[in-house]
């Protein structure tokens, strides 16, 4: 007897669809042409802009955590774990991270705080000692040199410095009134350490990544390092790792903290610091877009909608005296409103990816920390199709239900 | 077969009550055809859509074989119209983007027949009411008469046991109407189906074999013979 039931309901659901889709099939199709074709176009622009904004501040914050990662403190900080002290026996260390699975680069680092001067123009940066061939595989700042070249191994009174520190004659740098104003290659810079050494250094280089903590950075060689700070060799203030891209970070982590009980590690997300709280004030504004986006197709659909049914409500009231059940009318609107959203999307996608993107990667919008790309991916631009189909799907149906269960007389006589 | 009691239906505009249709008793018989003549106003339309379960009344009985209808759900109310009743309206409600064959055999398609079962069915009764060389064609490349043949074809194809037609001459020339009138009498005679139609043109009234007559939402019988030219 159930069974029975719910065979004749499956039947009568199965009809209503096939019905909806003929209904539908026939209004897009032999429907008004440019009506249908401004329909697709505005869902192209509801596409697009769900898009755009969007994938452009995800551009802003994956350039935001790149350059964290690339130029500051690489995928995971390895430091002691008692506060103000230096890893011993760093040189072991960085060999066993390095044989790690997944671990791409690792380097060391020793720092000590200093004061520059150049002439009457004093600048207080943290001095790094490094070690310039593994510095320059785990960190993309030799690639930034606006001035001179980078430190090679070996160099010692040679010294490269950030241009928020050097400041370099650039005006319009963040801490350029904190900077050394006018610091160029060659120039001589005098740098008082905090154990009291003071040294004068030739400006090798100058280096400006666009992310203001890297270039506040002032570096030496490690060599050079161990001079001013004796004692120095095979101990670290902190080592930075660099992964593998589709590496499991937490695995890696939890290994490298497994290798002594004197260490611990953090991620770049746990050292991002204030770039986390921009990143989640972006995505807020991101998910506001977005909603936005999605506002602006539910409204676009609703009104096509409203005034299609207003305008057809004769032949709805038709449709329902002939016994077409009001499921199935309003099925035949939702499915008119998927197939040109669907379009819309389809055409939108294939617009973005090979007009947006191209021209956007030709021409980026510069950001202070850089220029930024467009950040979007297949998943990306699926979920918003499927969000988008679904609001559309949302927005057929509150118009389309208004006008089928009115009095059928009156929808006959357009009342 | 179909039966109205103390049928009655109220309008309010403003705060004047105008009753459409008040106290009509009436019995269609099966096989009959059926006019219902009144003036404009009458509320003959009003009765019809009663009757065809497509308006609900303020108060009364329908019965359709021996059913109450009148407090049917719009759902069960449109099963029905879908399977047992036809409908013909004034102004060929035919659905503009559908052609001519598909018009009349959506009703069947809504029904589940096989589609070589209801574009069978709707070829025959489209050649049946002449317009066979037409079925492809939408209702605005049709005229006024063939769109009111075409949908008398709709209101046949799933084979009801009525067919309401509201005014189904009033916008035609007096040759179309004629046609239309003699398609709707073939359909009685040939298949016995029931028809009941309403007009104000005295000349409808010779195609029915009965009569009545609505005169400010009150009904009163006639036999056909005493109409007859």
């Amino acid at each position: 007897m159930m069974d029975d039931y719910l065979r004749a309901v499956a039947r009568s659901t199965v009809r209503s669809i096939q019905v909806a889709l003929f209904l539908a099939s026939r209004s897009i199709f032999r429907g008004n042409f440019w009506i249908g074709a401004m329909t697709i176009l505005m869902m192209i622009l509801v596409y697009l802009n769900l898009l755009f904004a969007p994938s452009l501040l995800q551009g802003v914050i994956s350039q935001m955590n790149s350059k964290l990662r690339d130029t500051l403190v690489g995928n995971i900080t390895v430091e002691s774990s008692t506060p103000g002290s230096q890893i011993t026996n760093s040189t072991k260390l960085v060999e066993q991270i390095a044989a790690i699975e997944g671990v791409e680069a690792v380097t060391p680092a020793r720092t000590i705080s200093g004061q520059l001067q150049l002439g009457s123009e004093r600048g207080t940066a943290e001095v790094s000692g490094i070690d310039t061939q593994s510095f320059k595989d785990v960190f993309t700042v030799p690639q930034y040199m606006i001035e001179g070249s980078f430190l090679s191994p070996g160099d010692t009174d040679k010294i490269v410095l950030g241009a928020q520190i050097a400041g370099a004659g650039k005006a319009k740098l963040e801490l350029y009134s904190d900077s050394l104003k006018n610091a160029h290659t060659g120039d001589k810079v005098k740098v008082s350490f905090a154990n009291g050494i003071v040294k004068e250094y030739t400006v090798k280089g100058i280096f400006q990544s666009e992310f203001v903590q890297a270039d506040l950075k002032t570096l030496i060689t490690a060599d050079e390092f161990s001079q001013v700070v004796p004692n120095s060799i095979n101990s670290a203030s902190a080592i930075n790792v660099k992964l593998k891209s589709d590496t499991n970070q937490g695995n890696i982590n939890d290994q490298i903290s497994a290798l002594r009980y004197d260490i611990k590690t953090r991620t770049w997300q746990e050292r991002a610091g204030f770039v986390k709280s921009y990143t989640e004030s972006i995505e807020v504004i991101n998910k506001i877009l977005r909603a936005v986006a999605l506002f602006v197709g539910f409204l676009t659909i609703f009104i096509i909608t409203y005034v299609d049914v207003v305008n057809k409500k004769r032949q709805i009231g038709i449709e329902r005296a002939i016994g077409i059940s009001p499921p199935t009318i309003i099925l035949s609107y939702e499915f008119r409103a998927l197939f040109y959203t669907l379009i819309g999307a389809i055409l939108g996608a294939i617009g973005f990816i090979l007009v947006v993107v191209p021209l956007e990667a030709r021409y980026p919008f510069h950001f202070p920390l850089g220029n930024v790309y467009l950040d979007v991916n297949s998943n990306f631009m699926i979920r918003n199709a499927i969000i988008l189909l679904l609001v559309s799907f949302a927005s057929a149906t509150l118009p389309a239900w208004r006008a089928v269960y009115g009095k059928i007389v009156d929808a006959i006589w357009g009342n | 077969m179909l039966k109205a009691e103390n049928l009655k239906k109220i309008y309010h505009m403003g705060d004047v009550v105008v009753p459409a249709v008040n106290d009509v008793y009436l019995e269609v018989e099966p096989g009959e055809m059926m006019c219902i003549m009144g003036k404009s106003g009458s509320g003959k339309s009003t009765l019809l859509h009663i009757l065809g379960l497509i308006d609900s009344p303020t108060s009364g009985k329908v019965y359709f074989k021996n059913q109450d209808v009148s407090k049917f759900s719009e759902s069960k109310r449109a099963k029905i119209r879908l399977a047992q009743m036809g409908f013909v309206f004034q102004e060929y409600a035919l659905l503009p983007e559908l052609t001519a064959l598909e018009n009349v055999y959506l009703p069947a398609r809504m029904l589940g027949r096989w589609p070589s079962e209801y574009e069978e069915r709707a070829v025959t009764l489209l050649e049946s009411i002449g317009l066979i060389e037409r079925m492809h064609h939408h209702p605005r490349e049709l005229s006024g008469g063939q769109q009111q043949r075409v949908a008398i074809a709709r209101a046949m194809v799933n084979k009801p046991e009525i067919i309401f037609a509201d005014e189904p001459t009033a916008n035609l020339d007096s040759t179309s109407g004629k046609q239309v009138m003699q398609a709707l009498t073939w359909l009685n005679k040939q298949f016995g189906t029931t028809i009941l139609f309403v007009s104000h043109d005295a000349d409808d009234q010779k195609y029915a074999n009965r009569v009545v007559h609505l005169y400010d939402g009150r009904l009163s019988e006639s036999g056909s013979e005493e109409y007859s030219a």
